[in-house]
């Protein structure tokens, strides 16, 4: 079985002055229900140019495989304009706004046709996005 | 101003031929600036009793807590809103000008334009039903402003390989965070109905949630 650690810090020495803050977390990403590690990925680079709404994720393509198991989804905004965001919205859910550099990683469902994972990027010109799927 | 990074990284050598490691840092700004953000819901933990299986709420866009009212009265198409008593003041109950006024005939969104006095205030927007005399009960609160640039950061903690939470953004699940997982997402409160809940739907014991609000909270 492969082994997958994910792992995130949030440090601050300052938001709270006087009370450094620095958590660390690390996951070995299993699949459902047990001990053993996830064993599929699917990463790349995409480009919009478009202020439409774009599917990263197409639920309805992921749903004989993935649905209702233990898949983690990272996306990154790779603008450096710190301007410039993207709306990420699971279906027709607004999730959040990623700015320039930020990154997300969250758990998906990737069950049937209504749970696409879906990017408006603020402007139409290249908006660039990392992205990376573990799945089973 | 103050710096705050979340840092990231994914490392296997064995999920395909090649290892993957992969890396990012960010520092955490306010929407559109380059400036940090300043305000924190610090790591918290909510446990779920064995027995609370239903969607349960774990990070509400009402900020600091809520106040609830009830005796009030208003008629329909109107702004004014008059508490059956003075006593305590509105004041004293903590309500404040901007703050969320939910209840019935109160359109969603509306605010606390103004205090009259110590049993009266008016709302923002006309109100869509009247209340009868003394019936009404308005809850009161600060919302997280919206489309700003949070995050949320959420642990399950629990042990059980097999204990699963569901993550859900109002109506919408994103995906089971099991035993060990976290997330790290942006959260931007687009409306009233952004709440953030969880379901341990299937756990055979507590499960043990931690998480963290970072952002921009009552930012104007």
């Amino acid at each position: 079985m492969a082994t997958t650690n994910a792992s995130i810090t949030i440090a601050s020495s300052d938001i709270i002055p006087g009370m450094a803050m620095n958590y660390y977390k690390t996951a070995t990403l299993h699949k459902a229900g047990g001990c053993t590690g996830i064993e599929k990925i699917m990463s790349g680079t995409v480009e919009y140019t478009s202020t439409s709404a774009q599917t990263l994720m197409d639920s309805s393509d992921l749903n004989a495989t993935a649905a209702n198991k233990a898949n983690k989804l990272y996306i990154k905004n790779l603008s450096t304009d710190t301007t410039e965001y993207a709306t990420i919205n699971m279906q027709n859910e607004e999730i959040g706004r990623l700015y320039s550099q930020d990154w997300m990683f969250i758990p998906y469902k990737a069950y049937g046709d209504d749970h696409d994972v879906r990017i408006t990027p603020s402007v139409a010109t290249s908006m660039k996005f990392d992205y990376v799927l573990l799945y089973e | 101003m103050a710096t705050t990074t979340a840092s990231f990284s994914l490392a296997s050598s064995d999920i395909a031929s090649s290892p993957v490691s992969i890396s990012a840092s960010s520092t955490l700004y306010k929407a559109g600036l380059a400036t940090g953000v300043d305000q924190i819901q610090g790591l918290s933990r909510r446990i779920l009793k064995s027995t609370e299986t239903g969607k349960t709420l774990l990070i509400s866009p009402a900020l600091y807590g809520m106040q609830v009212t009830i005796n009030s009265d208003m008629s329909s198409g109107a702004t004014t809103v008059e508490m059956a008593s003075s006593s305590p003041t509105l004041a004293n109950l903590g309500v404040n000008t901007n703050m969320i006024a939910y209840g019935t005939g109160i359109t969603d969104g509306t605010t606390v334009a103004s205090i009259t006095d110590a049993d009266t205030f008016e709302l923002s927007a006309n109100s869509t039903s009247a209340i009868s005399a003394d019936d009404g009960t308005i809850a009161f609160f600060e919302r997280a402003t919206a489309n700003k640039a949070n995050k949320v950061y959420i642990c399950n903690s629990s042990t059980s390989d097999t204990d699963f939470v569901v993550i859900t953004i109002n109506q919408q699940e994103i995906g089971r965070l099991y035993a060990g997982d976290w997330m790290f997402m942006p959260w931007s409160v687009s409306d009233l109905d952004s709440e953030i809940y969880v379901t341990a739907a299937t756990q055979t014991s507590t499960a043990i949630l931690d998480y963290m609000v970072v952002g921009e909270g009552n930012a104007a």
